[in-house]
């Protein structure tokens, strides 16, 4: 067993720190060329090859791609709690040197903190940053409203639905206000009915937040649901095949499934996925 | 494992274990099939028991027993506890403590015993040394298994959010460790009484351990038996006690 406490390594990347400059228009995130290898004696492998990907303010985009494609990965260098092997990822302009606040994240794995509160869950991030009560109290009501689940305020996570919990992460990355929301399968593990509900609600934070998403999934139909850009990814080595754009405009009701635009598209990011879901 | 029970039944079983022994003694000793000089009769210990209720001086056996374990306890759990966190939490502590803390659990107590002796007399020190260096190197390993056991996307998520490394440490390892240390706090303490007996056994002229010695030089049994009941009964009662305040504590654990 390795020791918990690894805070994720600030590499100082020799370069530019570029702040944006005044008049000209920078992506939210800029992947610029990154590999990750994970190397030990015996082996090396290479679960990211040179991905270059850029994602505007605002925009939803989701990560497809069989298990073992690095969606998770590039995640986590995202977030900044892995170094890239090579290249660089700047977020606002600032190059990616460790986790920090400007990146919230929402994992598949239900990872509220047991011994808070639905509210204290929530206004987590709020109390690091010293934010007053009163603060603090204004932002949880707001998202405990979204989320819909003011009559559990005071309940611990334990007494709550999985479906429930994600809508307390989500709320409690959102409560941050991150410029970047990175989630990793965050309904993975939910009833289909659920999973369906929880697309919905995402789908209108969004909407009403105007936060930048990039979301990872293997669900075909939920990457065209929720996004506008699908980045389709392949394994051995992880890397990125494709990029599709959807045409659907952002209010978007559960009845889009059913349409026939919806099933074209579907069929064609099946159709492109097929062949790198068979060579595994 | 294979078949859950119902609190209810599960106490009964637990009763009828009790009452079972208790039966097949009482049985035994109104048959004479054992010399009562090597198993007295419960009622026997029963009036051992009551006399020794009466007597300042047992309590005062008691009383100085129950001081050293937690003198010697407490002083060990002041030092593994942070120690084990540590050593959980970064990689150089572990490899700083962890091995020696494996080699030197390894000595059995009793070994160590002429050696504290020689350091510390055989004054009230030795026997607090005792409980402490039995207790405190399986302490260290233990707290700091805990550590390691801590879920670590509890930590991303607290970087994720802002944490600073410091703030990691204070408002999500620590909270998250509780739980867990609260109960190796709770066996270890049992393992603080069998350190205590050794010590009292050796080298000392009060205490529980020393009035089951000298008990058993004069062949009363009954003392004898009476206090091991009363380590017996101290130890179940402490115990009991950790577990309550575990439930009051943590109530989360169960989503309440
Ligand atoms: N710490 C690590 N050490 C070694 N290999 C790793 C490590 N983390 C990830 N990998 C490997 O990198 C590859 C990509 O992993 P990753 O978790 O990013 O895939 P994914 O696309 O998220 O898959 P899934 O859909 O199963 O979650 C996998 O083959 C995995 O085994
Ligand atoms: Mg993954």
């Amino acid at each position: 067993m390795t020791p918990v406490f690894q805070r994720p390594v600030e590499k100082a990347i020799p370069g530019e720190d570029r702040q944006p400059e005044p008049g000209i228009r920078m992506p939210r995130i800029s992947v610029e060329g990154v590999s990750k290898i994970y190397r030990s004696k015996k082996w090396e492998f290479t679960a990211l090859d040179r991905i270059d990907l850029t994602v505007e303010e605002g925009e939803f985009v989701s990560l497809l791609g069989p298990s073992g494609s690095g969606k998770s990965t590039l995640l986590r260098l995202i977030a900044g709690l892995e170094p890239p092997t090579e290249g660089r990822i700047r977020v606002d302009g600032r190059t990616v040197k460790g986790p920090g606040a400007d990146r919230g994240m929402v994992f598949q794995r239900y990872t509220l903190f047991p011994w808070l509160t639905v509210e204290q869950n929530i206004a987590f991030g709020l109390r690091l940053r010293g934010e007053s009560r009163a603060k603090r109290r204004e932002v949880v009501e707001h998202y405990l409203r979204k989320i819909g689940l003011e009559a559990f305020r005071s309940a611990y996570p334990k007494a709550l639905s999985g479906g429930m919990q994600q809508r307390v992460a989500i709320a409690r990355a959102l409560a941050n206000r991150p410029s970047v929301l990175l989630m990793d399968e965050p309904f993975g593990a939910l009833d289909p009915i659920t999973k369906g509900q929880m697309q919905e609600m995402l789908v209108q934070l969004w909407e009403q937040e105007g936060t930048t998403v990039i979301f990872v999934t293997h669900d075909v139909e939920e990457a065209i649901f929720l996004s506008q850009r699908i980045v389709i990814m392949a394994a051995n080595p992880g890397r990125i095949i494709a990029e599709v754009r959807v045409p659907f405009g952002r209010s978007r009701g559960y009845d889009l499934r059913d349409t026939e635009a919806f099933l074209h598209l579907k069929r064609q990011i099946v159709r492109r996925l097929e062949p790198v879901m068979a060579e595994k | 494992m294979f078949s859950n029970l119902s609190p209810a039944r599960y106490a009964g079983l637990a009763v009828g274990s009790f009452v079972f022994l208790a039966a097949l003694w009482v049985v035994t000793s109104r048959n004479g099939w054992i010399d009562p000089a090597f198993l007295p009769s419960p009622s026997r210990i029963a009036d051992e028991l009551r006399t020794e209720l009466g007597d300042p001086q047992w309590w005062s056996h008691v009383g100085i027993s129950v001081w050293r374990v937690t003198v010697g306890f407490l002083l060990a759990a002041a030092l593994a506890v942070p120690l084990g966190i540590l050593a959980g939490a970064y990689g150089w502590m572990d490899a700083l403590v962890a091995p020696l803390c494996e080699f030197i659990r390894y000595i059995p107590v009793p070994a160590l015993l002429p050696l504290i002796m020689v350091w510390a007399g055989i004054g009230e020190w030795a026997k607090i040394l005792v409980i402490a260096v039995g207790s405190f190197f399986q302490m260290v390993l233990m707290v700091a298994d805990d550590t390691r056991s801590v879920s670590r996307e509890w930590l991303q998520a607290a970087f994720t959010l802002g944490a600073k490394t410091r703030q990691a440490f204070f408002l999500v390892l620590i909270p998250a460790i509780l739980p867990r240390l609260t109960n190796t706090v709770r066996l270890v303490l049992g393992w603080a009484w069998t350190y205590l007996v050794v010590a009292e056994l050796v080298a000392a002229n009060s205490g529980l351990g020393f009035a089951i010695m000298k008990a058993q030089r004069f062949l009363r049994t009954d003392t004898v038996f009476t206090g091991i009941l009363a380590i017996g009964l101290l130890g179940l009662i402490t115990d009991r006690l950790l577990v309550l305040l575990h439930r009051k504590a943590f109530p989360y654990l169960e989503g309440r």
